[in-house]
């Protein structure tokens, strides 16, 4: 009677576990694996909770339909590696428009901040949505002459924004003038932007929680089996 | 959607229900809502226990895995027949929401009822026997909202169907 031992066996496929294991990790957790689902459940949640405002006047300042932003927030989804797995998020694409006054505290901070050096970047997030909506005005509605002629609208858009924020003691009379001229249009334009279409910021708020919890749901539910399935099909592999 | 509608219906219609071996066990009369239909604005008050009435919207998350099976079909006059069986893994987010006076009570009200309804076995025998299994609800979870209050019940579970077009008998 021969004795045969399968124990050479068993300890490689041993081995191969903790490497068998992480393979199917890395894989389950890959991003590309979860940005169709997170994306869907999202969108299936948002179209669940959002309501038609019934009753509100379009131009009443508020959306008609909450259903028109939802593809706004979808589209600001990301999904993307973070250390050995993944991470989600979703943002308000709505950010609130603010008036003249506090873009000019925020430039007034900001070069108080370059003047103690405490750091150039502080307050740019703000600055650049001005920036952003200057250029707007300028490619929408601005009277373009002849000194216009050669430049785009994003440097004149950063002209204008550079001498609308700027203390009057540090501008030429010539820049002063203009300065009063432009400003009355520029105030008309954001304070139509204030009064456009929006989502309150306690839907926006809950919107964002009620994904987050179908999200956290989807993948407590889903990550068992997928990870089951990646397992099989990596010790399937030769 | 159907059975769904059907099946909470039966429940949430303000009355008290048996559930399994508790008698007597309160309901409120809920606005039921399925997929993206928009919920009444604002939600009207409920004639029973003094609260608001609460809306739950269903939404189906969607088939994550699917397989098939023969299977003998037993009793009636179809017994023995062999017939394929679908079989898909599915989840169901349900939305509780509530309004006006007592919301926060009324939402988890609703909110726990339905969950104790989906975990119990003798109560969901009926969707069972229609197709809609081992049903698996989580505890619900509250979320914030100042116009409603929100509460997410989700639950997983099995559908099963017969594929019409291959039936075969043993002779």
């Amino acid at each position: 009677m021969k004795v045969e031992s399968n124990i050479q066996g068993v300890i490689d496929r041993l081995k191969r576990k903790p490497r068998d294991i992480r393979a199917a990790m890395s894989r389950t957790l890959a991003p590309a694996e979860w940005d169709k689902p997170l994306r869907e459940e999202a969108k299936r949640t948002l179209w669940a909770l959002a309501k038609p405002n019934v009753g509100l006047a379009p131009n009443a300042g508020l959306a008609s339909s909450e259903w028109d932003f939802v593809d706004a927030f979808i589209d600001t989804i990301m999904v993307a590696p973070f250390l050995t797995g993944f991470f989600v998020r979703m943002s308000n694409p709505l950010p609130p428009v603010l008036a003249v006054e506090d873009f000019m505290m925020a430039r007034g901070l900001q070069i108080m901040a370059l003047r103690r050096g405490s750091g150039p970047m502080l307050w740019s997030d703000f600055l650049n949505q001005f920036d952003q909506m200057i250029t707007d005005w300028v490619a929408t509605e601005k009277r373009k002459d002849r000194r216009d002629w050669d430049k785009s609208d994003e440097d004149i858009g950063h002209f204008i924004g550079y001498l609308l924020l700027t203390p009057d003691a540090n501008l030429s009379e010539k820049e002063n003038a203009a300065k009063d001229k432009l400003m009355p249009h520029l105030r008309d334009y954001l304070e139509r932007r204030q009064k456009e279409k929006r989502l309150n910021s306690e839907t926006i708020n809950a919107w964002l929680l009620a994904v987050l919890a179908a999200w956290s749901a989807l993948v407590r539910r889903e990550f068992p089996g997928r990870f089951r399935g990646h397992l099989a099909a990596v010790r399937a592999e030769l | 959607m159907k059975l769904w509608q059907e099946f909470l219906a039966r429940y949430f219609d303000g009355g008290t229900h048996n559930v399994g071996a508790a008698q007597n066990v309160q309901f409120p009369a809920a606005e039921l809502h399925f997929q993206q239909s928009a919920v009444s604005q604002p939600l009207p008050a409920g004639p029973n226990l003094g609260l608001a009435t609460p809306a739950i919207t269903l939404v189906w998350t969607g088939a994550r895995h699917r397989w098939t099976a023969w299977e003998a079909l037993a009793g009636g006059q179809y017994a023995g027949t062999r017939q394929e069986i679908c079989y898909e893994r599915v989840a169901w987010n349900f939305w509780v929401r509530a309004s006006s006076a007592n919301m926060r009570a009324t939402c988890k009200l609703a909110a726990d009822r339905l969950a104790g309804l989906l975990g119990n076995r003798g109560e969901t025998h009926a969707l069972g026997a229609k197709g809609v299994c081992r049903l698996k609800p989580s505890a619900p979870v509250a979320i914030q909202e100042t116009d409603y209050v929100l509460r997410l019940v989700t639950c997983a579970g099995t559908l099963r169907y017969p594929i019409l077009s291959q039936v075969t008998s043993d002779v």
